[in-house]
């Protein structure tokens, strides 16, 4: 774990700046510069790795002037889509979002710092690639797909396949994140997002858990149920064997302690690997327990 | 009680305004015309010798205007210890060899911080590691690598020049040890067989930061006249201008510290920095300014740390609960310089020494060097690490006996009146009032053993008011003006703890004047008198004593002058208000103003200046014995007596501290809300050193040494605080007044251990209390 | 290579020449002279450095000065008006919600931000408001009391 030598003086070093105003603009200077230019958006992440002098891009590529990128747009039966602009407060703050993927909004307001969630995008919280990066246990869970925008093309990606290893995503080297969607909840549907800190109540997370969990109150069989974690592993993950355990299955207690083990399981935490698998299973438990409620609370 | 006018009152400081409207400069802050910025090159190494350093491409650099290496600096050394026993070990940049990681090995000047940082990477510096040892147990076994070697004085030490008549000598490094300490008096070991239960126990306490939120800062100007300017982040600017007058070389008397803000302290600012030297070092070099503003990573890796302890505590009781002896023992790492180890290690027993009466004890301690950060004080030094250890077994004792950990302490504390082995005597103290106003106050009887996962816990703490260190005393300056105000002169440094405004309310009241009626000059060295500094716990007790005594030479010249206006007799003249009235006829009054002209015109021009001087301990010229404990330390203790309550999530492990609670004997509040917010501070302060705070180390690296990985409270962290003053007077104190900036943090710290083993039934032996630990702790309880 | 770039700070337009590595914590220190925004870490994780940029409060050390062109910046500094203290400063002199006053400048206008988007916050959204302004000295008791009482006086319940 070297730290450059000057990296304690935390002052950045030289780099060249350049403004793009449309989508192509940074995505063929992504492809001039492959590898040598780094987008900046928030700047929350970047610039405290290049204070550091962990990263020294030869170009800072600045999108925030492109325009349309900063929207959060919901109807009915198409769901949510969010610009990659948007800043993790406007998210956090949003009624729509507080509404109807109210998991969505906790963990953006988790995020950070009052001032770091006015300046971080969720695009850019998504391109860190980082295994703690609090958004995402709700994006797993709320299956949300992300679209990926170069010269040459435009996909759309599941985000379930867009961590590859800890800050390495499947965004190519000239791409640019657009949007994110997110369907509809579905009906009898509640979610919720659970956390750990690593010490302080404002310090990074530790353990994230966020669950989406579409239930019958009435026969209290639980239709589906997605896992998402953060903070326990390489990348953000989804619990899949812990969630097909409960899936179809009448939901009882001693059923949630066994599908909160087998999350527990899932998670291979680099340190304070104990602790965190610990956790995982009592965050787990503990809002999946919310979740039932929630769903048995709401009248149909 | 008498009522008083100005002191005893909430006033808002009078530094207010200026820091809510960001008008205060800090020396940050401050540009001088034709300013360099200087920044710093550090070891990458925790232990290596420099084979070679090459500057010159640094050098070459457009906008360079000097490099500097150890051959610049050669041979001088200073310390916070530099004794004839103890010669100073730190050196402004490193020589031969580095000890740490983070020494400073070499520093530019360049016309801005851009250009600076450019030419530190262009030092080359030829590094040849060696084997390095970071454990201090480690360190002390024969054949671990040696930190130190012999270190030679070679000039005469601060003590020396300071008046103790004994040679420097030079310091043989055995296994590592840098500093010694053993105490002793009664005989432990009878203490011991006359006891009915005894209990040993080991504590671990890590390094922790002081964390100010202003890093550390030097502005140094050599002006025309070859003085030199500095404006610094400090506690005490005699300090200061001692060590920068010697490591420069120049008269003491051509070194001058301007008044800057300073944006807190906690002790870690207090001995010269490296950087302040070489700031000056640098001006004198360049014939311009320069700054030197660290990074908030260098202030971690740098610029010093509290200490790291190992005490083992062994205690002999009755049993009933009365204490008959007690041993400790103590590893301190200081890192890899002594730092202020022989002071803590002493600290460690004299701040303990007011609270119980132990009829016999033993106190040992050991420095060792290691190839780590250098540890310093930090608000309580030593009193902290003690009281953790000494508050946690004293409870387990108490469960041990079925005695409640409330009734034992007041079995053992001590009461006013009480002479200490030392010699210093209790003229007042609180301890006992305070244990019983807060075991009424939080309910205790009722929430001992409530269990359901919460827990409630004690913890008491001493500290002194002040104590013989170089300058020794304080001195002040009133001086009248015509209109009625009065101009103060004191040294005392503003941190944040409230003395320029404290210092004011007692100038004033001694006048009958009012707040607003005094000017303030404070902490420039040309300006004002010697001064004790921030950093001794002698702020009210020493500077404000000093103030009292100048506002009242200054009343009594006014009384005289007034006593022949009025034809009036001294004793029948009272102030109030600006005006000198006759009690016996109040419509005879005369104004200030008209009493400054008459005494200028009628008496030759004399326009009527006050001046007081005080000293912490009179009887004693110096520090008493550092490794023998003897002799007289201090002249009055402050006390706190904390009570913390907690709620432990039994399947997380998280602790959430509900309640702090503390009572405070801190004699007369000269300031009220000041006092509450020292308490509420150090509330904040204590529950970090217990939840959060830690210096992580791996291999010599602090491997966390930022604000996102060393966390200290935030606000969704904080308790609710309440504060129960103690009724008390200090009778040698201005006022009755006495310290209160640094006692309670230990309490707490204390309190808090206590109340989290109280909830989970089971004890946690080092600091800081994680989840795991707990978790740990109750999977072997009943083991 | 320096550019020339215009910043509107506290309602003035400033034209200065930087180059894009300097954050808008050292133009406004460095460059214009208004040494009130601190910096403490310059890493974000403190908020000393705090501005509030189009109303809203950021961290200025992460933000590069040629990024903050054409954006409405408040510091320190414009927060007093023709001398007269904004109720939030008067409060915390008066509730002594400052001691060494280095996290204060900061810690003033996450509050006003606060305030103005939110006139009446429960306790809990003042801590929230605040959660990124660390601050050593106070213990935040007295800061969380000074803003809740300019609350509660603008609501009439206080007069103070």
């Amino acid at each position: 774990m070297a730290t450059p030598s000057l990296g304690y003086l935390l002052t950045l070093p030289k780099f060249d700046y350049l403004e793009a105003k449309t989508i192509e603009e940074v995505c063929s200077w992504l492809a001039e510069y492959k590898g040598k230019a780094k987008v900046i958006a928030g700047g929350t992440d970047l610039l405290v790795s290049m204070k550091k002098r962990e990263l020294s891009p030869q170009y800072i590529i600045n999108i925030k002037a492109i325009p349309d990128l900063d929207y959060i747009h919901y109807a009915d039966g198409e769901g949510l889509s969010i610009g990659a602009l948007t800043t993790l407060q406007s998210i956090a703050d949003s009624p729509i979002i507080k509404d109807k993927f109210r998991l969505l909004a906790t963990a953006c307001n988790k995020v950070g710092t009052p001032q770091v969630r006015n300046m971080g995008t969720i695009g850019g919280n998504i391109g860190n690639g980082g295994p703690s990066q609090d958004a995402i246990p709700s994006l797993l869970v709320l299956e949300a797909k992300l679209r990926l925008v170069s010269l040459s093309r435009e996909r759309i990606m599941p985000i379930q396949d867009f961590f590859i290893a800890p800050f390495r995503t499947a965004l190519n080297e000239a791409e640019l994140l657009t949007e994110i969607r997110i369907p509809p909840p579905p009906p009898h549907s509640a979610g919720s997002y659970h956390w750990l800190t690593k010490t302080t109540t404002d310090d990074e997370t530790l353990v994230g858990v966020a669950v989406l969990m579409t239930a019958d109150s009435a026969s209290g069989l639980c239709q589906d149920i997605k896992i998402g974690l953060c903070s326990v592993a390489p990348t953000p993950i989804r619990a899949k064997q812990a969630e097909e355990l409960l899936q179809g299955k009448r939901i009882e207690t001693s059923l949630i302690e066994q599908v909160a083990e087998l999350a527990a399981e899932a998670t291979s935490p680099r340190s304070r690997a104990d602790y965190r698998r610990q956790m995982t299973r009592v965050l787990v438990k503990r809002a999946i327990n919310e979740v039932w409620q929630k769903i048995k609370q709401t009248i149909t | 009680m008498k009522e008083y006018s100005v002191v005893g009152k909430p006033l808002t400081r009078v530094d207010g305004r200026v820091k809510v409207t960001g008008q205060a400069q800090y020396a940050g802050d401050i540009t001088l015309p034709n300013m360099l910025y200087g920044k710093i090159l550090r070891s990458p190494h925790p232990h290596a010798k420099i084979v070679n350093i090459d500057t010159s491409q640094a050098e070459a650099l457009p906008g360079v205007k000097a490099v500097v290496t150890g051959r610049d600096t050669g041979g001088i050394r200073f310390g916070f210890v530099d004794t004839p026993r103890y010669p100073a070990d730190e050196y402004p940049l490193a020589i031969d060899k580095v000890r740490y990681i983070g020494e400073e090995v070499a520093a530019v000047a360049a016309i801005d911080e851009i250009t600076a940082a450019e030419a530190l990477s262009l030092i080359e510096v030829d590094y040849e590691p060696m084997p390095a040892v970071f454990d201090p147990e480690e360190a002390l076994k024969d054949g671990a690598p040696k930190v130190h070697e012999e270190i030679v004085p070679t000039t005469t030490c601060a003590w020396q020049d300071w008046g103790v008549a004994r040679d420097a000598r030079p310091y043989k490094v055995v296994n590592n040890i840098c500093a010694t300490v053993s105490i002793s008096y009664g005989d432990s070991e009878q203490g011991f067989k006359e006891s009915d239960y005894v209990r040993e126990d080991r504590f671990i306490i890590p390094a922790t930061s002081h964390t100010a939120m202003e890093p550390h800062v030097a502005l140094a100007n050599f002006d025309s006249s070859d003085k030199l300017n500095v404006w610094l982040s400090h506690m005490s600017y005699e300090v200061k201008r001692y060590w920068l007058a010697k490591t420069l070389g120049i008269p003491i008397s051509k070194v001058r510290v301007h008044k800057a803000f300073i944006g807190g302290a906690f002790g870690g600012k207090i001995n010269l920095f490296p950087y302040e030297f070489l700031a000056a070092f640098l001006s004198r070099k360049t014939g311009q300014p320069v700054r030197i503003v660290l990074s908030r990573e260098e202030v971690f890796t740098s610029c010093r740390l509290s200490h790291r302890m190992i005490i083992n505590v062994k205690t002999g009781v009755k049993s009933g609960g009365t204490i008959m002896a007690q041993e400790v023992n103590l590893i301190n790492d200081p890192g890899a310089y002594r730092g202020s180890s022989p002071v803590v290690m002493f600290l460690a027993h004299s701040f303990c020494n007011p609270i119980y009466n132990i009829p016999n004890l033993k106190h040992k301690g050991i420095g060792v060097y290691t190839n780590k950060a250098i540890c310093m004080p930090k608000r309580g030094h030593g009193s902290p690490q003690a009281r953790f250890a000494i508050e946690s077994q004293l409870d387990m004792i108490a469960e041990d006996l079925g005695i409640d950990p409330a009734e034992i302490r007041l079995k053992n504390v001590r009461k006013t009146g009480d002479v200490l082995p030392n010699g210093d005597r209790l003229d007042s103290c609180g301890l006992g009032m305070g244990i019983w106003r807060v075991v009424e106050a939080t309910k205790w009887k009722q929430k001992r053993g409530k269990g359901n996962n919460q827990g409630i816990g004690m913890g008491l703490a001493a500290m002194f008011s002040g104590a013989a260190y170089y300058p020794f005393g304080s001195g002040a300056i009133v001086k009248l003006n015509a209109d009625g105000t009065a101009t103060l002169f004191t040294g005392q440094a503003e941190f944040g703890q409230g003395s320029d405004t404290a210092m004011s309310q007692i100038a004033a009241e001694v006048l009958g004047l009012t707040l607003a009626d005094i000017v303030l000059v404070s902490a420039d060295s040309e300006l004002c008198p010697i001064d004790i500094g921030g950093f001794v716990s002698a702020g009210i007790f020493v500077s404000g004593e000093a103030v009292r005594r100048a506002a009242a030479d200054a009343r009594q010249q006014l009384l005289d002058n007034a006593a022949e206006a009025l034809g009036a007799k001294i004793d029948d003249l009272d102030i109030a208000n600006g005006r000198i009235y006759v009690k016996s006829n109040p419509e005879k009054t005369v104004s200030f103003s008209q009493i400054v002209r008459d005494s200028i015109q009628k008496h030759n021009g004399d326009s009527i200046i006050g001046k007081g001087f005080c000293k912490p301990v009179p009887e004693i010229e110096f520090y008493p014995s550092l490794s023998k404990g003897t002799g007289r330390f201090t002249d009055a203790y402050g006390f706190a007596i904390a009570v913390a309550e907690v709620e432990v999530d039994p399947e997380t492990a998280r602790v959430k501290v509900i309640r702090i609670t503390i009572a405070d004997d801190s004699g007369f509040s000269i300031n009220p809300v000041n006092v509450q917010g020292q308490l509420e501070s150090q509330a904040v302060m204590g529950m970090g050193d217990v939840l959060f705070e830690e210096i992580v180390t791996d291999e010599g690296r602090i491997i966390n040494p930022s604000f996102a990985d060393y966390k200290i409270p935030g606000v969704c962290d904080i308790a609710e605080f309440r504060h129960i003053p103690v009724d008390s007077i200090e009778p040698k104190g201005p006022f009755g007044g006495k310290e209160v900036g640094e006692c309670s943090r230990a309490a707490v710290i204390a309190a808090i251990a206590n109340a989290i083993c109280n909830a989970i039934g089971a004890r946690i032996y080092s600091l800081p209390i994680t989840p795991e630990k707990i978790l740990e702790a109750l999977k072997n309880k009943g083991k | 290579m320096k550019q020339l770039i215009l910043l509107t700070v506290n309602g003035e337009a400033y034209e200065v020449a930087v180059e894009p590595r300097m954050t808008l914590l050292d133009v406004l220190r460095d460059n214009l002279g208004l040494t009130g925004t601190k910096k403490a870490c310059d890493l974000g994780n403190c908020g000393s450095c705090t501005v509030l940029l189009d109303s809203k409060p950021v961290v200025s050390c992460l933000l590069l000065a040629v990024d903050a062109q054409g954006r409405d910046i408040l510091t320190i500094e414009g927060l007093a008006k023709n001398g007269q203290l904004h109720p939030l400063q008067q409060a915390f002199i008066d509730y002594s919600a400052l001691q060494c006053g280095f996290c204060t400048p900061g810690m003033l206008l996450s509050a006003k931000a606060l305030l103005d988007s939110n006139p009446e916050p429960t306790e809990d959204e003042v801590k929230e408001a605040i959660s990124g302004n660390l601050c050593r000295c106070t213990g935040y008791g007295n800061i969380v009391e000074a803003i809740l009482k300019v609350v509660r006086s603008k609501k009439g319940d206080e007069i103070r």
